[in-house]
C-alpha cells in the first residue's frame, strides 16, 4: 500500500491548482466587472474591468465602501432586499445602475456570491457583473416607444369615433333636406297650377337656405378640428350671455320665458371667446326651442367650481330627452338633437367638439318631463391661476 | 287596389308633413290624411276616436326620432291600445339603421320601412303590403 505523497507530487499539484486558477481568474477578468468587498460592503479588489465602466483608479476604490457607485436610481428597499439575501448566505442576482465617476451611468447585471468560512458565515462578497447599459437603453426607448403607440393609438380610436359620428350626422342631416328637394321637384313637374307652383317654388327657397345654413355649420365644425391653437382670453360670461340675449329676444318674449342667470361664484373664464359664445349660444338655443308647450318656460343658467373644474351650466324645465331609457348619453344626444324642425342639430355637436378640443366634458342630467340639465366642464381652474385680469388695470 | 279611407302621418319635420300631405292627396292612396307633429297628439287623437265611434286610420307611418316621444315610444303605447282590427304601421325614415330593422322585428305592427322621399312608387307598395 502506497499512503505516502512525495513532497514533489504535492507541489506540483498545488502549482497545478493555481496555474487553473489564475487561468480561470484570467478569462473572468477578460468577461466581467469583479469586485470582492467585505461584510460592510468595503471594497477589498476590483478588476481592470471595474476601473474602466467606474473611471475610477484601483487606488481610489480599493478601501472605500461599494456605495461609491451608487446612482441613487433604485430605492432604499432594493438594497436592503439585496444585502439581506446575501448576508444570510444566499446569491443575489439583479440589474443595477451605477455612475462612474465622471457622472455617467451604466447597467450591470450582477451576481453577488458569498465566501464562507466554516461556519457558513459569510467573511466576503464576490459581485460579478456583466455591462448592460445598451440593452436597458434599448429597453426603455422600447417601452416608451409603446408608451407612445398605445396613446395614438387611443388618440387615434377618438379621432376614429368623432369621424364616425361627423358621418353619421352628415349623412342624416343632409339626407332629409335632400330628399324634400327631390319631393318638392316631383310635384313641380306634376302640378299644373300656377299659384301650387309658387307655394312649391317658396318651399324651395326655404329648404335651400336650410341646407346652406346645416353646410355652414358643416364647415364651422370641421374648422374647429383645424384650430390647433386658437387664442384664450378672459371672458365675461354675463357679458357674452347679455348679447344672446339681446339677439333671442324675438324668441323669448314669443314663449313668455323665464331666464335667471347666476355668474357671481365665478364670473369669468380664460377660454377662446368664440367657443365660449358659440357654446352658450347652443345650448340656450336648444333649451328655447326643445321648451315644453305644457308648462311655463323657465330657463337657468349658472357658472360654478366643481371638482376643480370652471363649470357652465343650463337647466330647462322642457322636453330634453328620454335619458333616462337610453344609457348612452351623448350618442342619444346627437340622435335626438340632430333632428327637430328647426334645428340641424349640429349645435350640440360642436359645442362637444369645442369643449373637448379644449380638454373639458359634457355632462346631461335629465327628468322627462321635469327638467333637462346640460353641464359643461370648460377647464381645470389651476390652469388659469396666472394671467388673471390684474388689478388696476 | 282599393283606395284606404284614413291615413295618419307622425313627423316632426314640418317640410317632410307638407310635402307627404300633398302627395298623398294627388295619388289614389288614400280619401283622407290626418297629419302630426308629435306622437303624443297623434296617440290622443288616436284614442279620442276610438271613444267617440270615429273611423279610425287604416295605415300609421311615423318617424323614428322625434322630441318628445319617439317613435320606439309610439309603437310601445299604441300596442297597448285594443283595436277590433289591427292597424298597419309603417316606420317612415331617412334612413335604415340595421340596428332599428332589428328591432322593428320585435313590433308585429310595424309592416315594412319606408324611406324618405315618399313617392307614388312607394306608396303603391304599401298599398299592396296592407292587402296582403
Amino acid at each position: 500500500m502506497d499512503t505516502q505523497i512525495g513532497k514533489k507530487e504535492i507541489i506540483e499539484a498545488v502549482e497545478r491548482a493555481f496555474r487553473e486558477l489564475e487561468s480561470q481568474k484570467f478569462a473572468l477578468d477578460q468577461s466581467a466587472i469583479v469586485a470582492i468587498t467585505d461584510v460592510k460592503g468595503d471594497i477589498i479588489y476590483v478588476n481592470e474591468k471595474f476601473c474602466s465602466i467606474s473611471k475610477y483608479d484601483y487606488d481610489e476604490l480599493i478601501g472605500r465602501n461599494h456605495r461609491i457607485i451608487n446612482s441613487g436610481y433604485h430605492d432604499k428597499s432594493f438594497f436592503q432586499e439585496m444585502w439581506k439575501t446575501i448576508a444570510s448566505g444566499k446569491v443575489w442576482k439583479g440589474d443595477i445602475r451605477n455612475r462612474a465617476k465622471d457622472g455617467s451611468l451604466y447597467w450591470v447585471a450582477t451576481t453577488i456570491t458569498p465566501f464562507k468560512d466554516a461556519n457558513s458565515k459569510p467573511t466576503m462578497f464576490v459581485s460579478i457583473r456583466f455591462d448592460i447599459t445598451k440593452q436597458k437603453n434599448l429597453e426603455f426607448e422600447l417601452e416608451k416607444q409603446l408608451k407612445k403607440r398605445d396613446s395614438m393609438l387611443v388618440q387615434l380610436q377618438e379621432q376614429n369615433k368623432q369621424l364616425e359620428d361627423f358621418c353619421h350626422i352628415i349623412s342624416h342631416n343632409l339626407r332629409a333636406p335632400l330628399s324634400n328637394l327631390s319631393m318638392l321637384s316631383d310635384l313641380i313637374s306634376e302640378s299644373e297650377d300656377a299659384s301650387e307652383k309658387d307655394d312649391y317654388f317658396n318651399k324651395i327657397k326655404q329648404v335651400s337656405s336650410f341646407l346652406q345654413e346645416t353646410f355652414e355649420e358643416l364647415v364651422s365644425s370641421l374648422q374647429i378640428r383645424n384650430d390647433v391653437e386658437v387664442s384664450q382670453e378672459t371672458v365675461q360670461f354675463e357679458e357674452i350671455f347679455e348679447r344672446i340675449r339681446i339677439a333671442f329676444q324675438a324668441e323669448i318674449d314669443n314663449c313668455e320665458a323665464t331666464i335667471k342667470t347666476d355668474f357671481k361664484s365665478v364670473p369669468e373664464v380664460k377660454y377662446p371667446k368664440k367657443y365660449l359664445e358659440s357654446i352658450i349660444m347652443n345650448i340656450f338655443s336648444n333649451s328655447l326651442k326643445y321648451r315644453s308647450n305644457d308648462r311655463p318656460t323657465e330657463i337657468v343658467l349658472r357658472s360654478y367650481i366643481e371638482n376643480g373644474w370652471v363649470c357652465l351650466e343650463c337647466t330647462d324645465n322642457g322636453l330634453g330627452l328620454n335619458i333616462e331609457k337610453h344609457g348612452d348619453k351623448l350618442s342619444k344626444l346627437r340622435k335626438t338633437f340632430h333632428k327637430h324642425p328647426q334645428a340641424k342639430g349640429f349645435g350640440l355637436f360642436i359645442t362637444r367638439t369645442q369643449v373637448e378640443s379644449m380638454g373639458g366634458k359634457i355632462e346631461v342630467d335629465a327628468k322627462t318631463d321635469v327638467y333637462f340639465r346640460i353641464k359643461i366642464y370648460l377647464k381645470e381652474k389651476k390652469n388659469e391661476n396666472h394671467k388673471q385680469s390684474i388689478p388696476g388695470r | 287596389m282599393r283606395k284606404l279611407d284614413l291615413a295618419y302621418i307622425i313627423d316632426d319635420d314640418e317640410i317632410i308633413i307638407y310635402l307627404t300631405d300633398k302627395l298623398i292627396k294627388k295619388s289614389d292612396f288614400c280619401e283622407r290624411v290626418e297629419t302630426f307633429t308629435d306622437a303624443k297628439t297623434a296617440l290622443e287623437r288616436l284614442k279620442f276616436s276610438l271613444q267617440i265611434g270615429e273611423n279610425i286610420p287604416e295605415v300609421i307611418l311615423f318617424d323614428l326620432n322625434m322630441p318628445g316621444l319617439s317613435g320606439w315610444d309610439f309603437i310601445e303605447e299604441f300596442q297597448k291600445i285594443n283595436f277590433e282590427k289591427a292597424i298597419p304601421t309603417f316606420i317612415f325614415t331617412s334612413s335604415i339603421d340595421p340596428n332599428d330593422k332589428q328591432r322593428s322585428y320585435q313590433y308585429p305592427d310595424i309592416r315594412d320601412f319606408i324611406t324618405k322621399p315618399l313617392t307614388r312608387q312607394k306608396l303603391d307598395k304599401i298599398l299592396r303590403l296592407i292587402e296582403d
